[in-house]
């Protein structure tokens, strides 16, 4: 039976979500915000979210609404507040790699909350992809039945399992048998060159998914309660979008996304392309760079919860929130305006701004603005080792970033290639490469194309599932 | 000297600065050090002296890719596997010493030496980081070792014996390749008189002076940096922004230049040449700082040293030289690592601003 066809729906929302206060614009598909609101924090997740959405819809109508993009720190600030932890097991597969055990360098209080079984068991990958020892299945399952009853998730890493993730793969399937529904991450998901650091990014994310899923259905139900439809989407750690599914499943690239946001929302709203920009939020303020109108990012020796990782953070995330941290920033953008955003850069002290910072209109919904104009992004890292398949294999990689760009949600229709990067490796004969390439589109929408209801709804139903 | 797990960021510091751009990021080789003396442990730095008179030394360096080594890391069976060495050794060695005091390769030896419970030796063969296996002490006086032992991450070895002259770069390196780009190097151990004839001694406690030096540096006004180094026989040579980085692929790693912009508006650009690791710093010209000396580029906020791959556009950095050891400016020495066997149609020249070199 032919359902009734909605009309196209143009409006993006986007929310952020500090300790004290959460803010909700509206933006419409010209860029125009066209409504805005921000109310306090309670303690309630989804009925604060709810509060910040309701009014908007005063203006703008439910319908209307394609998408709805979080941009928060919660998970940030969970993992600090809770007196209770997920307990982590972690497996690696190399015995290459004994000298560096899992939580290498982890600040000791972090990794005792883990408190879960860690073993290191034979198999993995070398250099080429080509096996470095068989899977140690014996060793996997002594582990799983270690786990059993002791663990909330699992992380599993893998030498070189970003060019050969079977051990991965392999692994969890036996954990999965032994342990049933305890969420397991494997690092080649997580992605990046780097044991230590995947592996590291992979237990963080293990540590979160039970958080991760209480953040994406609360926010969910926020959604609800305001009566809107429309698919729910995260800010990432870099500022662009990841879908709720995917968020819940890698909360660790939803960590705290709120300063890559505000920074890119900022220079929207002041309609600058290079800017330095102060984040007031609640607690002492932050800052970051934007060139070429996105937030400036690197991934050299980031770290995440004082852990490192390899991820691309915004310039500033890892600097010490201070009085004056402008300092540090000025000379990454010499002639650059400064601007101050954020929840209390509406109300500088006597005398004008310390900073001698510009505030643009919409100061308060910085962050806010950043994620509801946020494209959805994925990067994938490849490994380039001759000349003669390069273009074969960059071709490939490519492929698959847009691939795994469409499925953290970006519309497939408009969804390129936005950023290639090639690292030369030194120390080694054929002029090999680290590749990393980077894709990202609009998010994608129902409402985009005409669509029939039924299937609307049996949507919104398998996603309200429990 | 005896060094605790407070002693180690300043160690790595120092290691990291002392590869000039080069020699690995210390990171995995300081966890893995970390790990050895967590708990109140510590570790023997000894002088040649302090040794028995017919003590045996075991040197130790990891050769390879810094790629195969951030994802297979190391093993704690493979340094029992190169200290002990069946077939090339006929006791264990009373103490071990880096090969090459830079990089990873300065922490490595580090933390096999806790691993097994041995002092580590106040000596290596380099005394700042270099790619080839021929640049050492032993490479230019032709003391190079007829034995070599090699084992990679899967706990196979290969020992060569050679006799006559052969170049241990060419020699080895394929080996790597073929055994995963990750191999630990040791040779036959050797005897005080051979250490006190060809290895730079007091390079461990120099790194840990250096690290110490650079660790202060974060919380230092310029002026004080400036006077802490000239001090240490070396200078700041510039800081600014990266502004242009043009590679060319060579086998062996990149061919870079670097051009950094400095603060004043029209001042004129700072240029880095370098191949793994930094070798030239120009200036309208003007060389400022050469190899062997060890060049250090760090972040301009943090003062930490960067990778010559990490120097990339848009980095704010400050430039550093600082003096190699001395018996690098033996004529045979220099002759093996100036600026010409690099490749660079330059002669060696003295870092900037401080008198000329005695050839005393």
């Amino acid at each position: 039976m032919p359902g009734r066809t909605v009309a196209p729906a143009s409006v993006r929302v986007g929310l952020s979500m500090s300790r004290s206060r959460v803010q909700a614009v509206a933006v419409d598909s010209s860029g125009l915000i066209v409504a805005t609101n921000a109310v306090d924090r309670i303690p309630s997740l989804s009925e604060s979210v709810a509060a910040a959405l309701t009014p908007l819809l005063g203006q703008v109508d439910a319908s209307a609404v394609s998408s709805v993009a979080l941009a928060t720190s919660w998970l940030d600030e969970q993992m600090h507040a809770r007196s209770t932890h997920a307990r982590v097991g972690v497996l690696r597969i190399g015995l290459t790699s004994t000298g560096a055990p899992p939580l290498s360098g982890w600040p000791s209080s972090l990794a005792a909350q883990l408190d879960g079984p860690r073993v290191i068991v034979a198999g993995g990958a070398d250099v080429d992809g080509s096996p470095l020892a068989e899977l140690d299945l014996g060793a996997v399952d002594s582990f799983a039945r270690e786990c059993r009853g002791r663990v909330d998730a699992v992380a599993i890493s893998s030498v070189f399992s970003p060019l050969s993730a079977d051990h991965e793969l392999a692994a969890a399937e036996r954990l999965a048998t032994v342990l049933g529904p305890v969420p397991l991450t494997l690092s080649h998901t997580v992605g990046g060159f780097g044991l230590l650091e995947r592996e590291n990014a992979a237990i963080l994310n293990a540590s979160l998914r039970h958080l991760g899923s209480e953040l994406v259905s609360d926010a969910r139900r926020g959604l609800d309660l305001a009566g809107i439809a429309a698919e729910l989407y995260l800010a990432q750690n870099d500022g662009t979008l990841l879908s709720a599914e995917a968020a819940a499943a890698m909360p660790v690239r939803v960590f705290d996304s709120r300063l890559a946001t505000a920074a890119n929302g900022a220079a929207t709203d002041a309609d600058v392309s290079d800017a330095i920009v102060i984040d007031f939020d609640d607690t002492l303020p932050r800052a970051s760079v934007v060139h070429s109108g996105s937030v400036a990012l690197e991934s050299d020796r980031s770290s995440l919860a004082g852990v490192r990782v390899i991820q691309y953070l915004p310039r500033g995330f890892g600097l010490p929130r201070s009085s004056n941290p402008v300092d540090r920033l000025r000379r990454h953008a010499r002639n650059a305006p400064l601007l101050a955003v954020g929840d209390l850069a509406g109300h500088p002290e006597e005398g004008g701004h310390p900073f001698g910072a510009t505030v643009p209109e919409h100061a308060e919904f910085a962050s806010a603005i950043g994620a509801a104009t946020a494209d959805v992004s994925a990067s994938v890292s490849g490994f380039i080792d001759s000349d003669d398949d390069r273009d074969d294999l960059l071709d490939q990689t490519r492929q698959r970033a847009i691939e795994e760009a469409i499925l953290a949600g970006a519309h497939p229709s408009s969804t390129r290639v936005t950023a290639v990067h090639e690292t030369p490796i030194s120390h080694m004969v054929g002029e090999p490469r680290r590749l990393v390439v980077i894709a990202a589109g609009p998010p994608f929408s129902f409402a985009d194309e005409p669509m029939q209801l039924d299937s609307f709804t049996q949507h919104n139903n398998e996603r309200n599932a429990p | 000297m005896r060094i605790t797990e407070r002693d180690i960021d300043a160690m790595a510091l120092g290691a990291f600065v002392l590869g000039s751009g080069g020699a690995g990021d210390p990171y995995l080789t300081t966890e893995m050090l970390r790990n050895q003396l967590s708990g109140g442990r510590h570790l023997d730095i000894v002088a040649l002296d302090e040794l028995p008179p017919d003590a045996e030394v075991a040197p130790l360096a990891m050769v390879g890719s810094p790629h195969a080594l951030s994802e297979k890391l190391l093993s704690t069976s493979d340094i029992r596997t190169l200290f002990f060495a069946e077939g090339l050794r006929d006791r264990a060695p009373d103490a071990v010493m880096p090969y090459e005091l830079a990089g990873l390769n300065a922490l490595y030896p580090l933390a096999a030496a806790a691993e097994l419970g041995v002092p580590v030796l106040d000596a290596d063969f380099t005394g700042r980081g270099f790619s080839s296996l021929d640049t050492t002490m032993l490479g230019i006086s032709g003391a190079q070792l007829a034995e070599h032992i090699i084992c990679d991450s899967r706990g196979r070895t290969v020992t060569v014996r050679t006799t006559g002259v052969i170049s241990l770069e060419s020699l080895i390196r394929p080996m790597a390749e073929t055994m995963g780009w990750l191999v630990g190097i040791s040779t036959a151990s050797l005897r005080r008189d051979f250490l006190a004839a060809h290895s730079l001694a007091g390079t461990v406690s120099d790194c840990l002076a250096i690290g110490r030096m650079f660790g202060t540096f974060a919380e230092s006004s310029i002026d004080a940096v400036e006077s802490t180094l000239e001090a240490a026989g070396g200078r700041l040579l510039g800081s600014g922004r990266v502004v242009e980085r043009v590679s060319a692929p060579e086998r062996l790693g990149p061919r870079a230049s670097v051009a950094i912009e400095p603060d004043q508006p029209g001042a004129a650009l700072l240029r880095i040449e370098q191949r793994n690791e930094f070798h030239l710093v120009v200036r309208d010209g003007e060389i400022l700082a050469s190899v062997p000396d060890i060049i250090t580029v760090v972040d301009r906020d943090t003062w930490t040293p960067l990778s010559s791959e990490e120097v990339s556009t848009q980095r704010d950095v400050h430039v550093i030289a600082l003096p190699a050891h001395e018996r690098w400016f033996e004529p045979t020495a220099l002759a093996a690592v100036d600026p010409r066997a690099f490749g660079y149609g330059v002669d060696y020249v003295r870092i900037a601003g401080l008198p000329s070199r005695s050839t005393s």
